[in-house]
């Protein structure tokens, strides 16, 4: 196993990868590839980059270039954000505070991206923790799962969930230790009824996106998720009060299989009251 | 507003990827966290994977194209831990310590993190009883990675900042 972290766009990107090979050689190739994946998330923040005036990104938000001047992937995270826009009935909005904001999708894209890049060069087995939004591909060895600790938003040092996944995404949202970062983009008004949003899904850009969405959704977030086929999700209220889709625990280490244990303490499905 | 932080981020990134970057296992889940200023996206989170992860065996990976490098200007000292500042951020003061081997950074840890905001307390309270059996559950198991995370704050940032400037002292 190849342990790598590398810090890029504002936070830290970290590849765990299984070199299928086994000695020098292969791990020669693995940080070659890897070279190449950390060298584009490097050209992923440097176009994307809000805070970077020269960026694309910045030179499209002040006017100075169209879409069409932009390199492809602009226009492809512009229809990601659309699409998610109106998929989530607003609840993720790309433009909420008035400009273009699209950061939300590209962390999420590029992990994706970096995954495939990896699968296609020969490595399907690896894990990138993309400040804590999770991809994982095949298995860490032995034939075993990935697991992935979901830090609990009122307990920093514990968890609320271990799960246990072999090829999918893992995305959470929440107020964490910044405070209430999540604005509602149909109030203005930040979220402070939900501490934490995890989502489960195949692919890490709807994950991220929905997670984010769920966030300001409020005690129908569950329902809403319900109804999202292949993504389940998890959410953890502001008064500590934890609520799943039906199919969570599936993926959650030591609860699934365990039926006749029944779910932890305070954990609840979803109530009556909670519906839509 | 912002800007100045993305600065910070920038410096350290940059100090980052002068002394190359290698991070081992170990600790809790939130005490290995690795974060580095604000995330780009809406949400919060940010630590880097492995908790008493056992398979995990770091190895030395030649990348290659980093981010901005520059030159080293400062001979770096050999096996040495850093301390960094003690920050105060929203649930407390956190400092972080960096182990320098060989020129990389061998190790990030937090060695003081005090909560003084007496929320942290009724947080704690509240979170006793969803957390304890799927803690207990936890234990003895190698997490790969974690979602949903810790010190993705400017705290966490200035500390590391602050302990990556006293080893290039």
């Amino acid at each position: 196993m190849l342990h790598h972290d590398e810090p890029v766009m504002g936070t830290v990107f970290s590849f765990d990868i299984v070199s299928n090979l086994g000695g020098e050689v292969s791990d020669r190739t693995v940080g070659r590839q890897l070279g190449g994946i950390v060298a584009w998330l490097h050209w992923v923040d440097a176009t994307f980059s809000t805070y970077k005036e020269n960026s694309e990104i910045g030179r499209l938000r002040r006017g100075e270039v169209s879409v069409t001047q932009c390199c492809p992937e602009v226009s492809e995270i512009l229809e990601l954000c659309t699409q998610l826009h109106a998929q989530s009935g607003g609840c993720f909005d790309a433009w909420s505070d008035g400009s273009l904001e699209p950061s939300g999708v590209v962390k999420g894209w590029a992990i994706e991206r970096a995954s495939l890049m990896l699968t296609e060069a020969g490595f399907g087995n690896h894990c990138i923790n993309g400040g804590g939004d999770i991809r994982v591909s095949g298995s860490p060895g032995g034939g075993s799962a990935w697991h992935i600790g979901i830090t609990h938003p009122l307990a920093l040092d514990s968890y609320c969930a271990v799960l246990e996944i072999s090829d999918g995404a893992v995305a959470t949202s929440g107020t964490y230790e910044r405070g209430f970062h999540v604005i509602n983009p149909r109030n203005g008004r930040p979220v402070t009824d939900t501490a934490a949003v995890t989502v489960i899904g195949p692919d890490m850009v709807l994950a991220d996106a929905y997670a984010t969405a769920a966030m300001v959704m409020g005690p129908v977030a569950v329902p809403w998720l319900e109804g999202i086929c292949g993504h389940e999700g998890f959410v953890v209220d502001a008064s500590g009060r934890a609520t799943r889709t039906s199919g969570f625990d599936r993926n959650r280490l030591g609860v699934r299989g365990d039926a006749e244990a029944g779910p932890p303490l305070a954990l609840c499905a979803i109530s009556d009251e909670s519906r839509p | 507003m912002r800007r100045p932080l993305i600065a910070i981020v920038a410096t350290i990134a940059g100090l980052v990827a002068l002394l190359g970057f290698k991070s081992s296992g170990g600790l809790k889940a939130s005490h290995q966290s690795v974060s580095l200023g604000p995330t780009a996206a809406p949400s919060s989170t940010s630590p880097t994977s492995t908790s008493g992860s056992a398979t995990t065996v770091p190895t030395t990976v030649p990348v290659a194209a980093a981010a901005p490098t520059t030159p080293p200007t400062t001979a770096v000292p050999a096996n040495q831990t850093y301390t960094g500042n003690d920050i105060p951020f929203r649930f407390g003061d956190i400092q972080v310590a960096v182990t320098i081997k060989g020129g990389q950074i061998a190790n990030i840890s937090i060695p003081q993190e005090n909560s003084r905001d007496p929320r942290s307390a009724s947080i704690d309270s509240q979170a006793v009883p969803i957390l304890t059996q799927e803690a207990l559950q936890a234990q003895g198991v190698n997490i790969n990675a974690v979602s949903g995370a810790t010190y993705t704050s400017d705290a966490f940032a200035q500390s590391l900042q602050s302990a990556l400037s006293n080893a290039g002292r």
